[in-house]
């Protein structure tokens, strides 16, 4: 069993283990595992056992511990590392100039004593559920290598569900936080929109991009997001999670279109984590699948006009499926993306009168476990579909109203990992964590170790 | 009654698409397959803007065929 990061810092803290120590064993996993994984684009091995040692002199000299002192971590390729291109998941950037500084988030982690020892894999751009990257290949699903991670933010997934490292952050546009961490049975959270700091974080889609974490227990993803968040004005979550677990709450299971085509091993978990909350099924959240189309077209619409220039001119730089959804996006008149904005608005006003009924809302985060890796299309309600387009079809709603989700992995006997998201009103991630704190403490939320 | 569309987009985006795919091929055509796969993708955006369109105003013209970009 790997260690938690809070064991880690707790231990380094405490005189028991170092940093240099606990960033060696992180790095001896990800030489033992990530060959068959292929989780990280790039390690920075020399730089962190550098960072690890000076913590373990400051911490020799007498500076206090930070709360992540000694933790290995990683960012999905798509932040910025002071002296690296910030390469997106693409070569098309491969002569872009070195980042000067690290990207807030992964400045915040490292003031508090966390070690950067990677950038991990993600699909181009992070235009993508799959994280089957067309230059630097597929990162594999720790519990079964022969499937996808899902995806964009896919090796921040597969990392910490391996213990390569016990936190790792993404980003979520559509579900590319929430869509990994379920396929690959660990906690995520997409925080509310605008709730953590994006700057240097490359963007795909302005009005939906979120930054936020991947951890594999959800006292970690707590002490993550309490360092993330600091300064924003945010009450700690993690030192009250214990006491949360005991808070009663009002929750609501979505039914309509977010069990649309559920596969029934989705439906199991979705009723576990219902009846462990004591909640309401069947419960109507209208225009889920107006908001989730608005979400579609906004994307490509967005992410069309951000690539405006080197679709055109570089463009067998690109992955030609991320290319030519681009170039659809740009075709895309403004009118289609006047109106999702006014599906957005109309969306979070049903979720506004919702939440006066109910504290958290509950619903799959994909209506399937992980498809295999190259699989192109599966059967939703009888039909066949594209992997690639409808993983999201549960979480596209949700981030087009930017409210705060805690996706908990549930596992079913025998079977392969899958989430429930826990949704609650914007800027009340502290429900979502009380509600996610319960499932744990009933033993329906857990992150299984895989089998590698 | 809804608004009368402004913009026949499709009639727009032969001239759109042949700019976007100019580092594709040949000066002042469209490779086949750049066009095949822009229509493929266009039509599925098309029809999420059809599933808008029950919610919303959508001020355009949605009912013009993909088949608008055929050769």
């Amino acid at each position: 069993m790997t260690p938690t990061a809070l064991e880690i810092a707790d231990r380094v803290g405490a005189g028991e283990l170092t940093a240099e120590a606990a960033v060696g064993e992180s790095l001896r996993r990800f030489v033992r595992l990530d060959g068959d994984l292929n989780a990280f684009t790039h390690v920075f091995a020399d730089r962190a056992l550098i960072e690890a040692r000076a913590i373990d002199s400051a911490l020799a000299a007498g500076a206090p511990p930070g709360p992540l002192c000694g933790v290995p971590f990683a960012v999905k390729n798509l932040y910025d590392i002071a002296g690296e291109a910030t390469l997106v998941g693409s070569v098309v950037r491969a002569d872009a100039a070195p980042a000067t500084s690290d990207a807030p988030l992964v400045a915040r982690l490292k003031a508090a004593g966390a070690i950067l020892i990677g950038a991990l894999n993600m699909d181009e751009f992070a235009y993508g559920f799959v994280t089957e990257n067309a230059h630097y290949g597929p990162t594999r699903n720790p519990h079964d290598l022969d499937r996808i991670v899902g995806g964009s933010s896919g090796g921040s997934a597969a990392a910490v569900a391996a213990g390569i490292v016990p936190l790792t952050l993404g980003s979520d546009t559509n579900g590319s936080i929430r869509v990994p961490a379920a396929l690959c049975g660990i906690f995520g959270l997409k925080p509310t929109f605008g709730r953590l700091d994006r700057t240097g974080v490359f963007p795909f889609v302005d009005s939906l991009d979120h930054a936020g974490p991947f951890a594999a227990t959800l006292t970690d993803l707590a002490a993550v997001y309490d360092v993330l968040a600091a300064g924003e004005g945010v009450p700690p979550i993690g030192r009250g999670l214990a006491a949360a677990a005991a808070r009663p709450l009002r929750v609501g299971v979505l039914g309509d279109h977010f069990t649309e085509g559920a596969f029934p091993e989705v439906l199991v978990s979705l009723q576990r984590a219902g009846e462990a909350l004591g909640a309401t099924f069947g419960v109507s959240l209208p225009g889920a699948r107006a908001a989730r189309s608005a979400a579609f077209c906004l994307t490509s619409y967005e992410g069309g006009r951000l690539h405006r220039e080197e679709v055109r001119t570089r463009a067998d730089l690109y992955d030609p499926a991320v290319r030519d959804r681009l170039r659809a996006g740009l075709l895309l008149p403004d009118e289609v993306a006047a109106a999702a904005q006014a599906v957005r608005r109309l969306f979070r006003e049903e979720a506004r009168r919702l939440f006066l009924d109910y504290d958290v809302l509950l619903a799959p985060t994909t209506p399937c476990p992980a498809p295999k890796i190259g699989q192109a299309t599966m059967l939703l309600n009888g039909e066949e579909v594209s992997v690639r387009r409808n993983l999201g079809a549960y979480t596209q709603p949700i981030s087009f109203i930017g409210l705060p989700v805690v996706n908990v992995p549930v596992f079913n006997a025998g079977a392969l990992p899958l989430g429930v998201q826990i949704i609650a009103p914007a800027w009340r991630e502290d429900l979502a964590f009380a509600a996610a704190a319960r499932l744990v403490a009933a033993g329906v939320a857990v992150a299984h170790p895989p089998p590698i | 009654m809804p608004a009368a569309p402004t913009r026949r987009f499709w009639d727009l985006a032969e001239a759109d698409l042949a700019a976007l795919t100019e580092g594709d091929g040949p000066a002042g055509e469209i490779p086949a397959s750049a066009r095949a796969a822009v229509i493929e993708n266009l039509t599925i955006l098309l029809g999420h803007a059809r599933i808008m369109a029950a919610a919303v105003p959508v001020d355009t013209d949605l009912d013009a065929p993909a088949a608008a970009f055929a050769p």
